[in-house]
């Protein structure tokens, strides 16, 4: 990565030399690598299997009569509040594929119609009128959900939101940004970099998520462990609720303790109580020295006592904390293909640290002492530290890339849990153990479904992910793994879904992890806000 | 070379020589030109032709190599620039590979001459080759791969990948120049010259230094290779399937003699292999033309190619990221235009 | 007569490459306070070069030696060098004085005498200047062949020379050369191994040779190009739309992209 990147930026000064159509061969038996990308060595690809149905797929999910079905009536409306390209109707040569399948193309929904709107004021209207005639709406942001939350599972409208995609308003002073919900989260980043400020949540689909889906879903990512979740930097939110009214506290402060705090209720509802249409969000300042290290550890125990180094020597400027398995890297280094990987040697588990602050001199002394010494009690056995800002974002790629190296193989499930720190990874043992036992794994046997379960996250927060990569998503795969991974996790005291949400996936499952009372008390909720069950039914609770 | 604090231009005029010979007739300016076996000029020498016809003073021109009096004559039928007066030849088999250690003697043997007042080469890897150690014997600091003459003293160059473009003023007795050939169009041919072809002058110095050449590797592919292609077609999505993929893009890219690219998208729905991914996680291209079918424009994938120089995007949804950056857009169906396209430009080859 | 390689490494310190450079307000620089600064990339593959010619030629290199000439700061990328192999390195500090190749390729003559090196790898360009001219100079400088943009480089101990292949306009060639020698890096010639935590440690036990310009006195460092002014590129925008295809063709033509 680190040639193709330097590539980049280097590209004039390659071109100006080399004149189209050379081909540079490797030389043999020499060590030295020169990378040919001769059209003739590409290696033959899986046979990617089209997403089938949901309704096929879960055929035991019946679609409600009370939702009435599209009529042209209904378009004549919505060509009346909404211009040509705002309106993408399904036809005989386009499913309209791009907004009814989810990013791991698990989930297809039949939707006929998507609406684009590109004000507020539209999107009111559109749910009215929805909550009217009784019409089902998805609401969709950048798509990138875990939880085929965000797609439909049988016509329901989609409604989405990136265009209406503009930032309204920055304070420099206090860092506050407003926005509109459809702001892509790589795009508000870059826009505060500009001011010297950090978007306080980063995750890897960050160039295609929302702003506001982040916030609809709670979404974690990899700097919860410094900035806090969005419960707690979120500072208003303008939301249009199922009746079509616009419910707006997008000019909240920072302290401001006059009632319930209504907008808690909305961040990770997942578009079932409300679509967020605006953001207000308190941003903290970048940092100006950020250091990223790659370690190889000898087991859990030992990511575990990194851990508790890292939290105490390394204290306030610690910005990131994440785990990977070895097999996890197996997979990475199959799809990063001609990548070296940081580490020469195997370890059964990796760890990223992150430290981020004001200082670099300051920063780097800490960062040294705290390698140093974990070296030489043995904790860390090897690792390395970046030294520009290309191997940094490399290193982090080692991460950042387990979920599409998991996808790249036909498919991948994904369990998103939250376990006690000390019982974190044997979620992943049992799973491969289970696995095992019903002869569905075989990582070089392409006749069993299973490639590869593997286990990373944010050990920092708690959080394991377990991806169980597969050649093609099957029943017998995920009758294997649910119940059982969420039987597991509540025995554990655990949680079913620390930050994926519950989406389409973990719809049943909310017993696990919350008690009747709890889920009573959910549903009122809902009831109350959304009578008519318009908004993205067949999911959450 | 950009210097924080900017020297007076007075100070450096007296440490350093006479002030700029604007017009003067003492002027006069010696380019290298690269030819061939087969005694054809370079393009990009031919570039450097044009740059030194800019500067404005009496052009000498040297080749050299065993088809060095070739181009010669080559070059005084068609001359390129009524500026050509001389042309110089070192017709030796000892400078067919240009390499350095034997040239830059040849060069400075002309180049040391009073009446010279200014040396330009192409950018090519054979001036990058030469200028600098031509600089080094003269002790004097080239200006490289300028991109624009502002007067005889006065050029702009890139730095910093082209992030940034720098206006510097040289006021050594000599300006060693390299050109960046994309940026001066190559003279054209025109009618003959007046130019007197002669043996170039044998250096006193010849390189003892013994560089062999050992051999090379000019391999052009029939489809050239995606991470250096003067022109890409890349297919995303919008294409729908496999089929679509290989009927539209593959004749379009065939049509241009273009690398096959793709996005993420495209590879996960198993359009085609990941080795043609374009994007953050894959190949980041930049080349003269990029045209992207049925490709909506993620960050991830504008990552990979927004440094393209001419960029193209054709796609059903005109609210498509891509048509953002686009330098030309075409709204429409992309069975009906591609395949138009390809026709077209296959008739115009 | 025993044989022995002693290897000189340039390496500069330079704006980070990943970062986009800003110019400042006065249109006179670069912007450089709160940036990041790292090893030149070109220099960084130098480096891990010289380490590996070592790795195939067990006892032949007798010193990897790394040298830096810019603001006291360089002695980051100095120990970054270190940790990736270099035995010894020399600072020359030239505070915040912004050295032209020229000036650049005399300091290290000086350097490759007083180190007696007999093979000096560098970066072919640093990515700030863009001039891809300190090796060519320096290898005039000390009368000395010269292979730049190498893509591969063999060591042949017995008759010590090297085989470099080349990067050229529309492919490579290869050409061989004796020692001594200087050599410029090219993109492919390896890809840099990380700094490991085991070299980082014992890099702090290296020696660092300490020297100012002063300590050049009779090199000039004075700048022979004034800079005027500076410039960003003139930035894209969205573009236009056509209706047709033949409307495309046309434009296309007209920019010369076909």
């Amino acid at each position: 990565m680190l040639r193709n990147t330097v590539k980049r930026h280097l590209k004039n000064f390659s071109r100006a030399k080399t004149g189209p159509g050379a081909v540079f061969w490797s030389k043999n038996g020499s060590g030295l690598r020169i990378k040919p990308m001769s059209m003739a060595q590409v290696a033959t690809y899986s046979t990617k299997i089209p997403p089938r149905l949901t309704a096929e797929s879960y055929p035991s999910v019946q679609r409600l009569t009370q939702f009435k079905k599209l009529s042209p009536e209904d378009m004549t409306f919505f060509q009346s509040i909404l211009s040509g390209s705002e309106i993408l109707q399904a036809t005989a040569d386009e499913d309209l594929a791009l907004f009814n399948e989810d990013w791991m193309r698990k989930y297809k929904g039949q939707s006929k119609l998507v609406l684009r709107p590109k004000s507020v004021e539209q999107v009111s209207q559109i749910l009215k009128y929805c909550n009217d005639q009784k019409l089902a709406v998805v609401p969709q942001g950048g798509n990138t959900g875990l939880v085929g939350g965000s797609v439909p599972v049988f016509d329901e409208i989609v409604l989405s939101l990136t265009q209406l995609n503009k930032i309204r308003d920055f304070d420099p002073v206090s860092g506050i940004l407003k926005c509109d919900a459809g702001v892509i989260l790589e795009n508000a980043d870059s826009y505060l970099a500009e001011h010297g400020y950090i978007f306080p949540m980063d995750l890897g689909a960050k160039g295609s998520c929302h702003v506001g889906g982040i916030v609809a879903t709670n979404a974690g990512g990899l700097r919860l462990l410094r900035y806090g979740s969005l419960h707690g930097t979120v500072l208003g939110l303008e939301v249009v609720l199922p009746n079509g009214k616009v419910l707006n506290s997008m000019n909240a402060l920072r302290k401001d303790n006059t009632g319930y705090d209504l907008k808690q209720m909305f961040i990770g509802s997942e578009g079932t109580i409300g679509v967020v249409t605006g953001v207000s969000i308190l941003t903290p300042p970048r940092p100006k020295a950020v250091n990223v290290s790659f370690l190889g550890v000898g087991s859990y125990e030992g990511v575990q006592k990194v851990f508790v180094q890292a939290k105490q020597e390394l204290s306030e400027i610690l910005s990131a904390f994440e785990f990977m398995d070895l097999k996890s890297q197996k997979l990475a280094k199959q799809h990063l293909k001609d990548v070296a990987h940081p580490l020469e040697d195997e370890y059964p588990f990796y760890v990223l640290i992150e430290t981020s602050g004001s200082n670099k001199e300051h920063d780097d002394a800490k960062l040294e002492a705290f390698l140093e010494k974990a070296m030489d009690d043995g904790t860390v056995l090897d690792g390395v530290v970046a030294q520009d800002e290309t191997e940094l974002r490399n290193l982090w790629e080692w991460r950042e890339s387990i979920p599409e190296s998991s996808q790249a193989g036909g498919g991948v499930y994904k369990y998103d849990v939250s376990l006690p720190l000390k019982d974190l990874y044997s979620l992943v043992e049992a799973a491969n153990e289970r696995l095992a036992e019903k002869g569905l794994l075989g990582d070089s046997d392409a006749t069993k479904p299973v490639i590869s379960a593997v286990g990373y996250g944010h050990v920092g927060d708690g959080n394991l992910h377990l991806n169980v990569a597969v050649r093609e998503y099957s029943k017998e795969v995920e009758k294997a793994l649910e119940p059982f991974v969420y039987e597991f996790v509540s025995s554990k005291n655990g949680s079913i879904s620390a930050e994926h949400g519950l989406g389409f996936q973990k719809k049943n499952y909310i017993g696990y992890s919350k008690n009747e009372q709890e889920v009573a008390m959910i549903k009122q909720l809902k009831n109350l806000y959304d009578p008519n069950a318009i908004l993205n039914p067949y999911k959450y609770v | 070379m950009f210097p924080a604090f900017c020297r007076s231009s007075a100070a450096l005029r007296v440490k350093y020589g006479t002030s700029v010979l604007a017009n003067s007739r003492l002027a006069s300016t010696l380019v290298f030109l690269e030819s061939s076996k087969d005694g054809k000029i370079a393009q990009s020498s031919m570039s450097a032709l044009t740059a030194a016809a800019q500067l404005g003073f009496p052009i000498a021109a040297l080749l050299a190599g065993s088809s060095a009096s070739k181009a010669a004559e080559e070059l005084k039928k068609t001359g390129g620039s009524a500026l050509l007066q001389q042309i110089y030849v070192a017709n030796n088999e000892a400078y067919d590979h240009y390499f350095a250690e034997n040239v830059t003697p040849l060069a400075l043997e002309l180049l040391k001459e009073p009446e010279y007042t200014h040396f330009v080469v192409a950018s090519s890897a054979v001036g990058k080759s030469i200028l600098p150690r031509m600089g080094a014997l003269l002790d004097f600091q080239p200006i490289c791969d300028i991109t624009k003459i502002v007067d005889s003293a006065t050029f702009v160059r890139p730095i910093y990948a082209g992030n940034a473009l720098a206006t510097v003023k040289c006021l050594q007795d000599k300006k060693l120049i390299s050109i960046r050939a994309s940026s001066f169009p190559a003279a054209a041919a025109s009618e003959a010259t007046n130019a007197a072809i002669s043996e170039a002058p044998q250096s006193s110095q010849v390189s003892e230094l013994t560089v062999k050449w050992e051999g090379e590797n000019l391999v052009k592919s029939a489809r050239p290779d995606l991470g250096s292609a003067s022109k890409v077609i890349s297919g995303g999505r919008g294409l729908k399937n496999k089929e679509t993929f290989d009927n539209l893009v593959t004749p379009l890219a065939d049509s241009l003699g273009a690398a096959i690219g793709a996005t993420r998208a495209a590879v996960d729905s198993g359009f085609c292999d990941n080795s043609l991914q374009i994007g953050q996680t894959g190949k980041v291209v930049a080349p003269d033309l990029y045209i992207g079918l049925g490709i909506s424009g993620a960050i991830q994938h504008l990552a990979g190619m927004k440094d393209s120089k001419v960029i193209v995007a054709i796609n059903n949804d005109q609210e498509a990221p891509i048509f953002q950056v686009a330098d030309y857009g075409l709204v429409g169906d992309l069975n009906e235009i591609v395949p138009e396209l390809t026709e077209k430009l296959s008739q115009n080859k | 007569m025993s044989k022995a390689l002693r290897i000189l490494v340039p390496v500069k310190r330079v704006i980070d490459y990943a970062i986009k450079p800003r110019i400042n307000k006065a249109g006179t620089g670069v912007e450089k306070t709160g940036v990041k600064f790292s090893m030149n990339p070109f220099d960084d593959i130098a480096v891990e070069e010289a380490v590996r010619i070592r790795e195939s030629h067990k006892k032949l290199v007798e010193n990897i030696h790394a040298v830096s000439i810019g603001p006291a700061k360089a002695q980051d990328i100095l120990r970054t060098a270190l940790a990736k192999g270099a035995d010894t390195c020399t600072l020359i500090d030239a505070k915040e004085a912004e050295l032209e190749p020229l000036a650049v390729a005399k300091l290290l003559k000086q350097v490759v005498t007083k180190q007696n090196a007999n093979l000096v790898i560098l970066g072919k360009q640093s990515i700030d200047d863009d001039c891809n001219n300190t090796g060519q100079m320096l290898a005039g400088m000390l009368n000395w062949p010269q292979a730049t943009n190498a893509a591969k480089v063999e060591v042949d101990e017995s008759s010590m020379t090297a085989k470099v292949t080349r990067e050229i306009d529309g492919g490579e060639e290869t050409v061989s050369a004796p020692l001594p020698l200087v050599i410029t890096t090219d993109l492919r010639l390896n890809q840099p191994r990380y700094a490991t935590l085991p070299n980082l440690m014992k890099a702090k036990k290296k020696p660092m040779e300490k020297l100012t310009l002063a300590d050049f006195a009779d090199v000039s460092t004075e700048p022979r190009l004034e800079v005027l002014k500076l410039e960003e590129p003139p930035t894209r925008s969205a573009g236009e739309k056509v209706a047709t295809v033949d409307e495309l063709i046309e434009k296309l033509k007209a920019v010369k992209a076909i």
